[in-house]
């Protein structure tokens, strides 16, 4: 399947890093982050990518596959760690993929390893990163 | 439905393997429902004058009716699954918003939004679940990336291609439709009959009697109850309930939201005001042409008289639809305009192409002129306009179309359920009735009678029945009653015969004598040799003695005392002709004795 709206990154070069840093944190996206390279991430990140149209000229979705869990770890941390629900640190190998916000960039839902992941999963994904979870002006400037 | 030999042995075997009983008698006077008391068992004695109570076990009844019945499998899951889906689609329509003057022109946009709650619920069923995979994966495969990503653009030329969002609720509203197809074929089975019918047994056989006064012309109490009914757990029928009422409050929401859709597409048509000038500058074409030969000229003026008349046939179109748009009240109206929607946008594709591909392009090089600049750039603005009523008003027109007439489809057939629920012949089977022995007609202290419950099913040569439940027992007049019967009197003088005497028998001789008794009885209610060997009774003798052997019967009375069904009676009594006292056997006639209606007498209304 073609992937319209991924961002794949396969090493840990530093552009790599600015192009996934600047896509969360430069643009009113909501983000989803696949991290891995099996055959279930590789079916979750189509998956996503194509329900990433579904945005219904709302906010607008992208994609971010990490093909390697090692690369970019503590940026994907910290964004874990924004959780509403406490995150342990050592449970990361087990993530799978979490969408973020818009505009602050929250972690709203958390794919982990052995979480099922059919359409409904990954509609639901997005719509808890929707804008609409956050009851604050987003263009308050704190 | 023909039922095999073996499933009638096995169920008549579960029947008499102590199978709940299916209904209870008791003597009504003697009924008490906290003690139970008056009970008519098997093989017992009731007041051949009583009425009884006929308590059905309803609950018992109906797990007889599900041992007989065969069972559906999957019916609970399927009202499980369309009580679900009705209920959603009402939470969904209701908060779904056709139309608001401060929101875009696209009213679709909401939904999503009202899908969430929606989404939550599905993610915890598993069966929801697989069936909104199978709906996603199948939009997937229907439609094209680029018309699915052209869906979130609706300034894009969409031809209905509806959202993910669309399309899953429309399939689950069709589901819905389905489900409640299926789940009415498998009600509309055939029908079992529960029939209560009686008989009495005398010396001349087994005769059928009337159990109630209420069926003048029935001979039997029948109540047919659809089968469905009795494969039914309480919560099912719960779930048919709420299932009625969902349906009638979605078709209500779907008729309303239809209804502000008229208010939605009176701010949807957007080239209606610049038709007008469209065609004045259109007309005005021809006279600028100043450069070109006489064909070339006739074949412009053509084409614009061409496109005069779509433009005119086009706002006769739009003040047509926004003429009917107000009376959009209900989802068949909005079926009936999307015709007309589709043939606007079909006129207005006409129209641009008409300008578009034959007279800008037949104009091509010539358009400097101020006249042909105002046309044109008339043109551009009105084509906008035309483009976004063509895409709004057929892709969303559809949609909603689809959308909301799958919505009362799925209501209409779930209402259709609603009709077999207020069809519940079942809650018609009474709790209790009542049997009145005296409309029985003619019956006898010994009698038996027969009570029966039984399941019929099918009809005509193909019926096949099976009693459930019996109750035989005997009818006794309970207490002192009375009878007179003819006897054989033999009387013993206690006097010898002598000179002071007026006896002129032969010493120890016994005179026979025609007699009849008087007799009073005691029926026993729990007693059969009492009743049915012994019956004992004690009464008058009345006779006609001749102790003095003049030819001339005397008038004697005794007190008698009767054993063995009056066979044999004994007594003491006195010739009032000879005024002598007397011992006296009798005998009865084999004449069955004749009620008297001083005590308890048998009574008939029938």
């Amino acid at each position: 399947m073609e992937l319209f709206n991924t961002l794949i990154i396969d090493t840990d070069h530093p552009e790599n890093r600015l192009a996934f840093i600047s896509l969360v944190k430069d643009n009113p996206f909501i983000v989803f982050v696949a991290i891995g390279n099996s055959n279930t991430v590789k079916d979750l990140v189509e998956k996503a990518d194509l329900l990433a149209d579904d945005h219904q000229g709302k906010i607008a979705r992208r994609v971010v596959w990490i093909q390697d869990s090692a690369i970019f770890q503590e940026d994907c941390l910290a964004f874990l760690k924004t959780y509403p629900e406490t995150f342990e640190e050592t449970v990361y190998p087990k993530v799978m993929a979490f969408t973020l916000s818009p505009v602050w960039s929250e972690t709203k839902y958390i794919f982990m390893k052995d979480d099922p992941t059919d359409d409904v999963d990954v509609s639901f994904a997005y719509w808890k990163a929707s804008l609409r979870e956050r009851a604050v002006d987003p263009d308050a400037t704190t | 439905m023909h039922r095999s030999p073996l499933f009638l042995l096995l169920f008549l075997l579960s029947s008499l393997l102590g199978q709940a009983q299916i209904f209870q008698l008791y003597e009504l006077e003697k009924y008490d429902p906290a003690t139970q008391s008056g009970l008519v068992k098997n093989n017992s004695y009731a007041d051949i004058n009583s009425t009884l109570v006929l308590k059905i076990d309803k609950p018992a009844l109906l797990q007889a009716m599900n041992n007989y019945a065969q069972v559906e499998s999957g019916l609970s899951e399927k009202l499980r699954q369309l009580r679900f889906i009705l209920e959603n689609q009402n939470e969904i329509l209701a908060g779904f918003q056709v139309y608001s003057k401060d929101s875009s022109l696209e009213p679709l946009n909401n939904l999503a939004e009202e899908m969430v709650t929606f989404l939550t619920k599905i993610r915890e069923m598993p069966d929801m679940r697989a069936l909104y995979e199978q709906f996603s994966t199948l939009y997937t495969a229907t439609y094209t990336r680029a018309q699915i990503r052209s869906t979130n653009n609706p300034a894009l030329a969409s031809d209905g291609v509806p959202r993910r969002d669309e399309f899953v609720l429309v399939k689950f509203q069709e589901y819905a439709a389905t489900l409640a197809q299926e789940i009415a074929a498998s009600l509309d089975q055939s029908q079992v009959k529960v029939i209560f019918s009686g008989y009495i047994r005398n010396k001349s056989g087994w005769r059928q009697v009337k159990l109630s006064d209420d069926f003048d012309t029935k001979v039997e109490e029948i109540y047919t109850v659809p089968r469905w009914q009795t494969e039914m757990t309480a919560e099912d029928r719960a779930q048919l309930v709420a299932i009625d009422s969902l349906a009638t409050n979605l078709n209500l929401l779907v008729d309303t939201k239809a209804e502000d859709i008229k208010n939605w597409l009176a701010d949807a048509f957007s080239a209606d005001e610049c038709l007008g000038n469209l065609q004045n500058r259109l007309q005005e074409v021809p006279g600028t042409i100043t450069s070109l030969a006489d064909a070339g000229k006739a074949e412009i003026e053509a084409i614009v008289a061409e496109s005069v008349a779509l433009v005119d046939d086009l706002s006769r179109q739009y003040v047509i639809a926004e003429d009917r748009s107000p009376g959009i009240t209900s989802v068949s109206l909005l079926e009936g305009f999307s015709g007309q929607l589709n043939s606007t946008a079909t006129s207005i594709q006409t129209l641009v192409s008409n300008i578009d591909d034959r007279l800008l392009t037949r104009l091509q090089g010539l358009t400097e002129a101020p006249e042909l600049q105002n046309f044109v750039s008339t043109y551009e603005g009105c084509k906008a306009d035309l483009a976004h009523d063509r895409d709004v008003l057929l892709g969303v027109g559809m949609r909603l179309r689809t959308l909301f007439s799958s919505g009362q489809s799925s209501a209409k057939f779930s209402m259709e359920l609603g009709e077999d629920i207020r069809r519940l012949s079942y809650d018609a089977v009474p709790a209790e009735s009542y049997i009145d022995l005296q409309g029985t007609g003619n019956r006898a202290n010994g009698d038996q009678m027969k009570v029966i419950a039984t399941l019929e099913e099918g009809s005509g040569d193909d019926a096949v029945r099976v009693n459930v439940d019996t109750r035989i027992f005997s009818l006794q007049q309970i207490g002192m009653y009375s009878v007179i019967k003819p006897m054989l009197l033999l009387a013993n003088p206690t006097r010898d015969p002598g000179p002071n005497s007026n006896i002129r028998l032969d010493e120890k001789k016994f005179q026979f004598a025609a007699s009849y008794s008087l007799l009073f009885k005691f029926g026993s209610r729990t007693s059969r040799a009492f009743n049915e060997v012994w019956q004992p009774a004690i009464g008058v003798n009345f006779g006609a003695l001749d102790f003095d052997t003049d030819g001339t019967p005397e008038f004697s009375a005794a007190l008698e005392f009767d054993f063995l069904k009056d066979y044999f009676a004994l007594g003491y009594g006195y010739d009032f002709g000879v005024s002598e006292t007397f011992f006296m056997l009798g005998f009865r006639l084999p004449i069955g004795a004749v009620p008297l209606p001083l005590f308890n007498a048998v009574e008939s209304t029938n």
